[in-house]
This record gives structure tokens, C-alpha cells and sequence, in this order.
């Protein structure tokens, strides 16, 4: 499966790499909300891992346009700062599911399981 | 419409002046009228004793003369010898030095023999009745005093006499009717005294004064008794003899001027005095004036009231006293009410003075200043005193009242600040700190699912894995406690909430020996609140207070309408949680909602809990209040308002 990851935190971008390649999964990485837009453009992906809070353009908004653009995608929105407000602007924007960080290898399949299974479906 | 009450207390005064003054205007000249018109008509009454003194007086020298004229040996030889001429001559020199207007010798049988008056051939044929020398003889000794002569007998006497005492009656207003006459009949002051020859009488000397047109008797009594003293052109002091009812002679005046002669008595003075005897006096109206007066009867020979004798003084002079009095009390009442006024102003200013103070100090307070000055120096003794030292009271415990407040607003603006700071800072440090934490926990579990590895070092990283999770909880507190997210407020029924709390924690109160209740109030009502933040306090305080009891002790929930201590009179549910654990001790209660605080052992808690709950309810516009006694337990108490909109 064709996973993109967006946070402008390498750390992260390198744990999501290293816990989803390891199930197989294709994984690509950018630091930011306009490097989304460019990898999607080229190359629709089938989920995406978005990173709240990011310099210029922050995720909800990045998610808020992927989920106009492809609606298809599904979204997993992970962040720092989980609060009741956070995980209410996610569902606002029609994010798919919402990860807190920091997270296990464990969580993060967790909550990628039913995306994937659903997918492979497909 | 309001009336000041210095106003009220000048009117008071000035009733009571005015009352006064009137009442002791008129009770003052009324009594004083009465003192001297009573001191007039006593001495009137006097008076009227010094005017019979006068009037008997006149009669006793009538008397002295007759006697010596009797006892004289030249009329005494002359009459004993028939001799007229020598008679006559003695008696005219004697009845001229006595001044009398008649005086003669008759014989036994009244026919005259000798007599001063001149010879009258109209007068008709005597004898003609001579009273008082009929009663000499009748009663064969001398007699004097008042007789009435009859107008024939006058004429007969002299008829100079009976023209003098013709008098015509004149009307004035009040007097009595009468019809006029032609003549009038004489009233004299007479005496007679019998001339006994061998112990039989042999004549009989008479003589005496007529009193009708006599002004001497009258005046003699105005200028002695009265000192002939005047007001405003009148005599003050009358005198007046009264033949019956007529004036014959008197010093009372027309308004010509002219002696009142003719005019007459007043009915009723006449009736008292005249038919009744009575002496009489009081006010009574003379021909024209009103004067204060005495009358008495007077008698003739016989007894018989024939006149009266009358003094008066004028009454106008007294009214004029009494006008005075008004005069001198109206501008002295007018003076007294000035002055009550005056005093009334001052004493009101006086006494409205703290008054005044007070409702300046009440502004003041009213406008925030909490120490208005207040004379307390020249406090009086009164209510008023009284009041101002109440209302001192009364400010002194309000500013303790405000101290309080302001000391515990302080705390809470304290608390509130710490809260924001902290919670600021949590979130930047939870967003920094969480991102290389992924790193940490993502590459420890990565680590950990190698098969390859010794078992120490995967001992090592499970001991990494772990504390990594303790930062993680650590944070996660951090961003719950720094959450400044809006409420999802709604209509919360209390006593389900806490049975749902407690099952989820009654569990580990059976595990630990803890015997915990609920006792539901009644009618509590529904209230306004987030139910999963309401939830989380509520098991935060519940898990405390069943780390703090012992096994065999007891954790009560119990909940009651209450309205709030510190938001005045607001209508509220209390919530409370009473354990009977360790208790905390005074030191620790006002750290209980800092962030970061706790007695816990480390690792055991964040120190977060209560200061989230204390920023939750805070947010739902409640409080939390701790009560606590070392040794004995706890109780925490949340209060959450009725109908009131969420902060």
C-alpha cells in the first residue's frame, strides 16, 4: 500500500518510515503541506499520515483540500496536542482516524489495520 | 416629595411658638384686662366711699351751721321777741357765709316767720309742706339729710330755686322712657332743728343746700378723689348725684361738652341700684361711653331711696392698657417665633449635622471609598450618636468583609493566572517534547522485536519502553491540564453522573476494604455541564480520596441544594466527598489546586489532577471547597450552579 507521510518533523517522518516499511507498505515522506499537494498531484496516494501542526500551512487545512481533491484517501491525522478541540476540527475536515504522539509501533498498526483491510478490499 | 427633616424640625418649632404666643396673647391680655379692670373697679369702689365721705361731709356743714344758728342768742332773742327784720338779717348773713340756698324759721305749724329766700306772691298760700322742718318738729329734734322738695314748695321757698331745679329730661340710648314734665320737684342736702320754748316747740330753723344744677359736690369729687386727671380731653374720673333716674347734677359730659343734666340712668343700673338697693359696680354705659362705675342708692330722711350717687372711671383708658399690652406682646410673640425659628435652624443643623455626615459618608461608600471620614469627636449622646457609631461599626466590618474578599479574589486571580502560565507552557513543551518521544518509543518497541537479542539488554530497553511511558502520562496530563477548550455543556442530571462514576470505581473500593456510599439529595434539579469533564473531576477526587482512607474506612458522596457563600445568594448543587482517610494538613490546603503539587509518591501522580479539576469546575462557573482534618479525613465539595451559562 502507497502511504504518504507529512510532518515537518524528520524524527517522525523516520519512525513512520521505519514501522510501515516494515509491513510492506510503500512509504513517502514530505516535510510539508505544499510537498503533499505535489506528491499527490504526481502520484495519488491511498493514505495518508498528516502531522497537525506545521510551519505555513498547518494539516487541517492540507487535509481539509486532500479530502476535497481525492476524496478517495484516507486520512489519519497524528498530533502532539490531542485535545478535544483537535480531535473535533479533525472530524470536521472528514479525517478518517487520529493518532496522538507520542505512539507505539503497535498504535499506529492499530489504527492503520482497519484502513488497510479496507483498502485491500478494494 | 420630600421634606427635609430640618425643615420638619423648624416647623415644630415654629407651631409651638405660634401656639404659644397666640395662647399667651390672648390668656395674657385677658388676664391682664382682668387684673386691672378688676383694680379699677376697686377703686372705683373706693371711690365711691371718698365721693360719700364728700357728699356727707356737705351735709355736715349744713349741719354745723344749723346748730350754731340755733344756739346763736342773737336769733334766739329776735325770735323770742318777734323781731323779723333782725331775724332775717342774721339768718341771710349766716345762710351766705354757709352757702345755703335756702334757710328759714317757721312756726310749729310750718307757717314761715322768717326765710332768706324771696317773698313769692305766685307761690300760693302757705303753710306749704316743708318736710324736713315737719319731721324736726314730729320728731322734736333736729334732722338732716337728703330730701326731696316738691316743686311748690320750692317756688314757694324762692323761686330762683324752683327755676334751678327744673331739669328736662333728655333721651340718650339706653335709658328708660319717660315722658316730660314742666316742673321738676328739688333735691336737697337739709337739715332742721326745732327752737323748744319751755320744753314745747316754739319754731322750727331750717336750711339747706338744693343739689340740682350744684356742680360743687360732683366736682369736688373729680378734683380730690380723681385729682381732676384727663385722657385724651376727657375727665377719667365722673361723678354724678341722680335724682331718681335724671342726672341733677353731675360732671359726665355730652358730646357738646355741656354737663349731662336731664339724661338718665341705664335700665338695668337703675333697676339694681334704685329698686333693688343693690350697690353696683362694673362696666356700665354712661349717656355715651362706656365707663367702670359705682353707684349706690341715696336716702332720704325718711329712708326712702330717692337718688343715687354714682363715680366712674373712664373705660378707654384700661381698653387703651389692654391695646398697649397687645402692642407690646404681638411684636414680643412675633419676636419669639424669630427667635424659635432661629433656633429651631441651629438646633436642626445641630442635630442634622451627623445626620448629614452620614448620608455624605453613605455616598461615599456608595461610590467605593470604604473610609469616609466621620466625626466621631462631637458624636451626641442621642439615637443619633448611636447610629453614627453603628454605621462605623457597620463600615469597619464592611471593609473586613472586603479585605477578605479582595485577599481571596487575589488567591483565586493567582490560581487562575498559575493555571494559564503553566498551561501555556505545558502545551509548547508537550507539542516539543512528544515529537522526539515517537522517536524514543517508536525505535525501543522497534528494538524490542528483535529476536537476536540478550536478555539484559532487552531487560535495558524494557526499562527505556517504560519510563518513555511515564513521560508520555506525564505529558498527557501536561496537555489535559493546559486544555483551554470549550465546554460541549449540557443538561446533566448530577445523580446519574456519580452512579456511573462510582461503578466504575467501586471495584477497586471493594478491593481495598472501602466502604463506599451514596447518599442522593432531594429534588435536586438537573444542571448545565460538560458530563465527560463533570465525570473526570468527580473520579479524580473519588480516587484520591480512596488513595487517602485506610482499608476499613469509608468514602460518602452526597449531594444537596446549597446556595453559594461566595456568589451572593446564586442558587447551586453541592457535591460532596467525605472520606475518612488521613486528612490534609492547613499547609498543604491552599497548595491542594497548584499544578504540580502533590504528597504522592513520585511516579504515583502527576500533581495535576486537582488543579484540572479546579480549572474545570471554575469553567462551569463553580467552586471547589476542601475541608480537612488531620486524622480524621477530607471532604471535597463541588458546587455547580443552577441556570447559569458556562464560562
Amino acid at each position: 500500500m502507497k502511504i504518504l507521510v507529512v510532518d515537518d518533523e524528520p524524527i517522525v517522518l523516520e519512525c513512520c518510515q521505519r514501522i510501515l516499511e516494515d509491513q510492506g507498505h510503500t512509504v513517502y515522506l514530505v516535510r510539508s503541506a505544499d510537498g503533499a499537494l505535489g506528491a499527490m498531484k504526481t502520484d495519488p496516494f491511498e493514505v495518508l499520515l498528516v502531522d497537525i501542526k506545521m510551519p505555513v500551512r498547518d494539516g487541517i487545512d492540507l487535509v481539509h483540500e486532500i479530502k476535497e481533491r481525492w476524496p478517495r484517501t484516507a486520512v489519519i491525522i497524528m498530533t502532539g496536542y490531542s485535545t478535544p478541540e483537535t480531535i473535533r476540527k479533525s472530524k470536521s475536515v472528514k479525517a478518517d482516524r487520529f493518532i496522538a504522539k507520542p505512539f507505539t509501533p503497535d498504535e499506529l498498526l492499530e489504527i492503520l489495520r482497519p484502513i488497510i483491510s479496507q483498502g485491500e478490499r478494494k | 416629595m420630600f421634606y427635609s427633616t430640618r425643615l420638619k424640625i423648624v416647623a415644630s418649632f415654629l407651631a409651638v411658638s405660634l401656639i404659644g404666643g397666640a395662647v399667651s396673647l390672648l390668656v395674657g391680655t385677658r388676664l391682664l384686662y382682668t387684673a386691672v379692670f378688676n383694680e379699677a373697679r376697686m377703686r372705683v369702689s373706693l371711690d365711691l366711699n371718698a365721693a360719700r365721705e364728700i357728699y356727707n361731709n356737705r351735709l355736715q356743714g349744713i349741719k354745723t351751721t344749723l346748730s350754731i344758728l340755733s344756739q346763736d342768742p342773737t336769733i334766739g332773742k329776735a325770735f323770742a321777741a318777734g323781731e323779723i327784720p333782725q331775724l332775717q338779717a342774721r339768718l341771710q348773713a349766716a345762710g351766705k357765709a354757709a352757702e345755703l340756698d335756702f334757710a328759714g324759721i317757721s312756726d310749729p305749724k310750718g307757717f314761715p316767720i322768717s326765710k332768706i329766700g324771696k317773698a313769692n306772691s305766685e307761690a300760693g298760700v302757705p303753710p306749704i309742706s316743708n318736710p324736713i322742718a315737719e319731721l324736726a318738729l314730729e320728731r322734736k329734734t333736729p334732722v338732716f339729710g337728703t330730701v326731696i322738695l316738691s316743686p311748690q314748695y320750692l317756688k314757694f321757698e324762692d323761686a330762683d330755686l324752683a327755676a334751678r331745679a327744673r331739669i328736662a329730661p333728655v333721651s340718650t340710648p339706653r335709658s328708660a322712657p319717660v315722658s316730660e314734665k314742666e316742673e321738676s320737684p328739688g333735691m336737697a342736702l337739709a337739715g332742721a332743728v326745732p327752737i323748744l320754748k319751755n320744753g314745747k316747740p316754739a319754731g322750727v330753723l331750717y336750711g339747706g343746700i338744693l343739689l340740682n344744677r350744684d356742680a360743687t359736690i360732683v366736682d369736688t369729687i373729680r378734683d380730690t378723689v380723681f385729682h381732676n386727671e384727663t385722657y385724651k380731653g376727657r375727665n377719667i374720673g365722673t361723678a354724678t348725684i341722680f335724682f331718681e333716674e335724671f342726672r341733677i347734677s353731675t360732671n359726665v359730659l355730652t358730646p357738646e361738652g355741656k354737663r349731662a343734666l336731664g339724661t338718665r340712668i341705664s335700665a338695668e343700673v337703675k333697676t339694681a341700684v334704685l329698686d333693688e338697693g343693690r350697690k353696683w359696680t362694673d362696666r356700665a354705659f354712661v349717656v355715651n361711653d362706656w365707663y367702670i362705675t359705682a353707684y349706690e342708692p341715696i336716702e332720704d330722711l325718711r329712708g326712702k331711696r330717692v337718688g343715687i350717687l354714682y363715680v366712674g372711671v373712664l373705660e378707654e383708658k384700661y381698653n387703651d392698657i389692654r391695646r398697649g399690652a397687645f402692642r407690646v406682646f404681638i411684636p414680643l410673640t412675633i419676636a419669639g417665633m424669630a427667635f424659635s425659628v432661629v433656633l429651631g435652624l441651629f438646633l436642626a443643623s445641630r442635630i442634622m449635622r451627623p445626620v448629614y455626615q452620614l448620608i455624605e459618608a453613605s455616598k461615599q461608600v456608595s461610590a467605593g471609598n470604604l473610609n469616609p471620614e466621620i466625626d466621631l469627636r462631637q458624636a451626641p449622646k442621642s439615637e443619633i450618636g448611636i447610629l453614627q457609631k453603628t454605621f462605623q461599626e457597620m463600615l469597619e466590618s464592611v471593609r473586613e468583609r472586603y479585605r477578605r474578599q479582595k485577599a481571596e479574589s487575589e488567591i483565586q486571580l493567582l490560581q487562575s493566572e498559575k493555571q494559564a502560565s503553566i498551561g501555556r507552557l505545558a502545551a509548547g513543551v508537550a507539542h516539543e517534547i512528544n515529537n522526539p518521544l515517537t522517536g524514543v518509543l517508536t525505535f525501543t518497541h522497534l528494538l524490542l522485536r528483535r529476536k537476536d537479542l540478550s536478555e539484559d539488554i532487552r531487560k535495558d530497553l524494557e526499562t527505556i519502553a517504560q519510563a518513555t511511558d511515564r513521560v508520555r502520562k506525564i505529558i498527557k496530563g501536561l496537555l489535559d491540564f493546559s486544555r483551554q477548550t470549550a465546554l460541549y455543556p449540557e443538561s446533566l442530571n448530577l445523580h446519574n453522573l456519580v452512579r456511573s462514576t462510582v461503578a466504575l470505581v467501586e471495584n477497586q473500593a471493594l478491593v481495598k476494604g472501602i466502604l463506599l456510599k451514596f447518599e442522593p439529595g432531594e429534588n435536586i434539579p438537573s444542571v448545565t455541564a460538560d458530563s465527560s469533564q463533570i465525570q473526570s473531576v468527580l473520579m479524580n477526587i473519588l480516587l484520591n480520596a480512596l488513595d487517602a482512607t485506610d482499608p476499613g474506612g469509608s468514602v460518602t458522596i452526597s449531594s444537596r441544594l446549597q446556595s453559594s457563600s461566595e456568589k451572593a445568594g446564586q442558587k447551586g448543587v453541592d457535591l460532596a466527598v467525605t472520606d475518612t482517610g488521613c486528612g490534609i494538613p492547613p499547609d498543604n490546603i491552599n497548595k491542594l489546586f497548584d499544578p504540580f503539587f502533590s504528597t504522592k509518591e513520585v511516579g504515583q501522580g502527576t500533581g495535576l489532577g486537582l488543579s484540572v479539576s479546579y480549572g474545570i469546575i471554575e469553567r462551569h462557573g463553580g467552586t471547589i471547597r476542601v475541608q480537612s482534618e488531620v486524622g480524621k479525613g477530607s471532604t471535597f465539595t463541588i458546587w455547580l450552579p443552577i441556570e447559569e451559562k458556562m464560562g
